[in-house]
């Protein structure tokens, strides 16, 4: 009895020992945080360009990069979203007056801030960079990096970066500047005032193999890669292009006031009507030219005479006219048409890729088209008098990038594909 | 008796039940004699029967018979496991066993003085990672090595009811640290601002390299001495009642001179075309001669190779680099020890013991790194605008904010002699982690531990030689904690933990007892 007894007593006394040990673990915060919305969305990778870095009003600073779609949707994903944030003022500051393009007090378009050591990490989440062509995802570098393809990548390729956060899920939107560098300038002869043109479209083929080598090297290290792919965006559809048609009326004032407006350094401008751009009777009803609404800046530093003309060559009403005016900024039929057809080659390989590979495919031409026919949130001419709205309640003083409104849209969209691809339950943002 | 049992009971639930923030630990190593780790170390108050007690108890040697030598060690497996926030993997370490000697010596003077020698090891650490851990700027190996000499001195009176002992300590401590070095917080480039003498620093991680780029690699060895002491008394309160405590001082060991050799790490950057530091296209990082030219120790030494690249025609370095190799010096504080313990031998074939145990970790506030090439010699921008004050950057020097508090520890053992005279033991020993949340990291991810362990020894020639075995498994309770240094006490262990650290551990102990 006595042994049983003492037997007894220091099993008790160790038990209390144990579970008086145990009792004072803190086990409930012991969870590693998870992506909310479940494991395929543990590792959110963005590949793409200014778009997915979050560049507006032809600057890029942190509060613009938090509201990128891809920032946007990794919210609804409940996931870790790590971005190569700038610092101060950005890189560059944003534009904050269209009528002036004038940046913040003492910064320009060379101003940069570099970016944030605060919140330098190792594995990033975006790694969209500005300028960025279908080519560059899988090279360190290339004739179109810039300063931010080092400040985003210190040095390595966004597939690189990529890989290094062992993705799960990844989204890509790339392709937009193969079609937006040509078409921005229009110019379909290579000059001094057009190194780029609209021979520069990136070819089918070419795209195709470029894109599926993104994709390819994505999966080589993560083989059950889930992802969403993103058309390719009909850059003509962009407010900052405008039938050359409604430049009459107040449209046309605005322009002028722009272009040969007080403050214009245009030597031209008075040849024609007094203080005003003459237009070439080859923009005349009909001609289907778009215009680039940066003309109206052209004129006004004297970088392009006062004349539109809408006859690639630049012969004219006024006789001929030194080249590359008629070719840049101005788009006829023909190149919207040549730009419409490497899009939709694009994009229809885009939709074939993403049903091979089983993810989701979101054209986003389709909900551009529709805000820019009710011409509120994207405007189909700009307005010229606004100062901070030119292009539309969506559209950023650039008249390219997307604001957050439409970015909010973008995102809800995308949620809304990969939720009917996955049968995942994302839900909106806000 | 019965009265007595209930009594025990009450004792033992109240020392594991009060103390709840129990603490003890971090480096500390307590695997000294395998008969004591058996017994959960709660043998301060009854030590065993082994020359061991030369450490747990210096008084209890007084009284033992003719010469005892106790020869041993300890192999230690732990496992340890990082896991980052947000599904960005797991990382396991990559720690080598250990093993832990222990050799201690006492000869009989008479019934009642005892002098005696023991070697052993009470504070040690390997704590090392792979090479690709995220948290290896921190540290990728951790070693240190503390062995403690002490020659011992007892003596018992009043029939033996009471005993005193103890003896000075000399401590000789080994380090060595791995880590990396990590380009993001590297000066690129010194700007000037609104005068040629104001200027400002800038980082590459400020120009877009990901931290946690690994450029140089730092190995860091050095060794030192210190001294202390080491005391105990044990008295017999009853027949089944004795009652022991002992104190360890602190030793403050100082490396001075340490070794300290960088050696370049392949980064692969490659600057893109139009990079902020006007770099041509493509130029490899690695192979840069202001990259390379850091790794040269003296002037007109061979500039080093790239990792990786192959060996052109020799350059020559122009100057000492900062990451020559060099020399630098620390300084970790080796706590005291304060154990108070009893034991009741009233059940019969039954020896039980419960000790506390303090230490004194908060003389463990820093851990101060300075290389003797810690700076580069430039203005920077002061404070108040216009004002110029020559300052260094620190570049490679580190003040690593420990921030320990003193600890405590409830130990619990238990020894049954069996009618062959073998005998079995068990122990249960729970603490607390010394470190707070803040200093959780890759060096040392404490935590709270639970020790469990079991054991045996029996006679290979009776009353001549015995062999002690003992087994123990050391369960940690997990812990948030960090991968990147806390550069200001105002950050708290909230914004700075990015992870889950995991411990483990198995450990062996043999000891073999002879007495002639």
């Amino acid at each position: 009895m006595s042994r049983l007894y003492s037997l007894r007593g220091l099993a008790l006394a160790l038990g209390v020992a144990g579970l008086a040990n145990s009792c004072s673990v803190p086990y409930s915060d012991l969870i590693a945080p998870a992506a909310a919305r479940g494991d395929m969305f543990n590792s959110y990778v963005a590949i793409g360009n200014s778009i997915t870095a979050g560049y507006q009003s032809g600057g890029i600073i942190d509060s613009t990069q938090k509201r990128s779609y891809a920032f946007l949707l990794a919210q609804s994903m409940g996931t870790r979203f790590a971005y190569p944030s700038l610092a101060g003022r950005g890189c560059a500051p944003l534009i904050t007056s269209f009528l002036t393009q004038a940046r913040p007090a003492g910064t320009s378009a060379l101003t940069c801030d570099l970016r944030s050591a605060a919140t330098a990490t190792d594995i990033m989440n975006n790694l969209g960079v500005p300028g960025a062509w279908s080519y560059d995802p899988n090279v360190n570098s290339s004739a179109t990096s810039n300063a931010l393809t080092t400040l985003f990548l210190g040095g390595k390729s966004q597939v690189q970066r990529a890989r290094e956060a062992k993705p799960t899920f990844a989204s890509i939107w790339i392709g937009n500047n193969d079609v937006l560098g040509p078409a921005s300038t229009g110019c379909t002869t290579a000059n001094a005032a057009c190194p780029v043109t609209l021979g520069n479209i990136t070819p089918s083929a070419t795209f195709l193999t470029t894109y599926d080598a993104i994709i390819d090297s994505l999966k080589l290290t993560s083989p059950d890669l889930k992802g969403v792919l993103i058309g390719v965006v009909n850059v003509i559809n962009a407010p900052l292009y405008f039938p050359v048609d409604s430049l009459t009326g107040a449209v046309k004032t605005a322009f002028d006031a722009i272009a040969c407006g007080a403050g214009t350094a245009s030597t031209t401008c008075a040849i024609g009507l007094p203080s005003a751009v003459d237009l070439d009777a080859s923009c005349a009803a009909g001609s289907g030219a778009l215009i680039n609404a940066m003309l109206a800046f052209q004129i006004r530093t004297n970088a392009h005479p006062a004349f539109i003309v809408c006859t690639p060559g630049g012969a004219g009403t006024f006789g001929p006219l030194p080249a590359p005016v008629g070719d840049i900024l101005v788009l006829t039929s023909a190149e919207q048409n040549t730009i419409t057809t490497a899009v939709a080659t694009y994009n229809t390989y885009l939709s074939t890729k993403a049903t091979t590979l089983g993810w989701a495919y979101y054209d986003p031409n389709t909900q551009l088209a529709t805000l820019k026919s009710a011409g509120t949130v994207v405007r189909r001419v700009p307005n010229f008098g606004s100062a901070t709205a030119p292009f539309g309640t969506g559209l950023s003083l650039d008249g390219v990038h997307p604001n957050a409104a439409v970015h909010l849209i973008i995102a809800n969209d995308i949620v809304t594909a990969i939720n009917a691809k996955y049968a995942t339950t994302l839900p909106v943002v806000f | 008796m019965k009265r007595y049992h209930q009594l025990f009971l009450a004792v033992c639930a109240t020392l594991v039940l009060a103390p709840s923030a129990a603490r003890a630990q971090a480096f500390g190593l307590n695997e000294i004699g395998s008969c004591a780790f058996s017994r959960g170390f709660a043998t301060t108050s009854a030590p065993c029967n082994d020359a061991s007690a030369i450490f747990w108890n210096p008084a209890a040697t007084a009284g033992m018979k003719g010469n005892s030598i106790l020869v041993g060690g300890a192999a230690i497996a732990v496992k340890a496991k990082f896991t980052r926030d947000s599904a960005m993997g797991a990382h396991e370490a990559d720690i080598p066993m250990a093993l832990v000697p222990h050799i201690f010596v006492n000869h009989a003077m008479g019934d009642r003085m005892s002098v005696g020698l023991g070697v052993y090891v009470p504070y040690g650490l390997t704590s090392q990672w792979k090479t690709d851990f995220p948290g290896r700027f921190l540290a990728q190996k951790a070693a240190i090595a503390s062995i403690y000499v002490q020659p011992n001195v007892s003596m018992s009176f009043k029939g033996g009811k009471w005993k005193v002992g103890g003896g000075p300590v000399l401590g000789h401590s080994s380090v060595e640290l791995i880590q990396g070095a990590d380009l993001a917080d590297q000066i690129a480039r010194v700007d000037s601002l609104t005068t040629p003498t104001v200027r400002t620093v800038i980082r590459f991680s400020q120009l877009g390299i990901a931290r946690r780029t690994e450029f140089a690699r730092a190995t860091l060895e050095g060794s030192t001495t210190s001294f202390g002491l080491n005391v105990g008394v044990l008295g017999k309160l009853s027949e089944h009642w004795t009652m022991g405590a002992r104190y360890l001082s602190s030793l403050m060991m100082e490396y001075k001179d340490a070794d300290a050799k960088f050696e370049q790490q392949e980064t692969g950057i490659k600057f893109a075309a139009n990079n902020p530091l006007g770099y041509p296209a493509g130029t490899l990082f690695d192979t840069l001669v202001a990259a390379r030219g850091r790794y040269c120790t003296a002037s007109g030494d061979v500039m080093p190779v790239a990792p990786g690249a192959t060996p052109g025609s020799a350059q020559t370095c122009t100057a000492a680099g900062l990451l020559g190799k060099q020399t630098v010096t620390t300084r970790i504080p080796h706590p005291d020890q304060f154990q108070v313990g009893f034991a009741y031998t009233g059940f019969s074939n039954w020896l039980i013991a419960v000790d506390y145990e303090w230490t004194g970790w908060k003389k463990f506030t820093n851990l101060p790194v300075d290389f003797s090439r810690d700076s580069v010699a430039l203005v920077c921008q002061a404070a108040i605008a216009g004002t110029v004050t020559p300052c260094d950057y620190d570049v490679l020097d580190r003040d690593l904010f420990e921030d320990y508090n003193n600890t405590s520890a409830i130990r619990i053992g238990a020894e049954h002699t069996l009618k062959n005279g073998w005998l079995i033991r068990g122990g249960f020993s729970g603490v607390a982690a010394a470190a707070p949340d803040e200093t959780v990291t890759p060096l040392l991810p404490e935590q709270d531990r639970t020790y469990w362990s079991i054991g045996t020894a029996f006679p290979i020639i009776k009353d001549k030689v015995t062999l002690d075995a003992a087994y123990g498994f050391v369960l940690g309770s997990g812990r948030r904690g960090r991968i990147d240094e806390r550069l200001s006490r105002a950050v708290l262990g909230s914004a700075l933990n990015s992870g889950i650290y995991d411990l483990s551990a198995n450990v062996l102990s043999l000891s073999l007892k002879a007495n002639f």
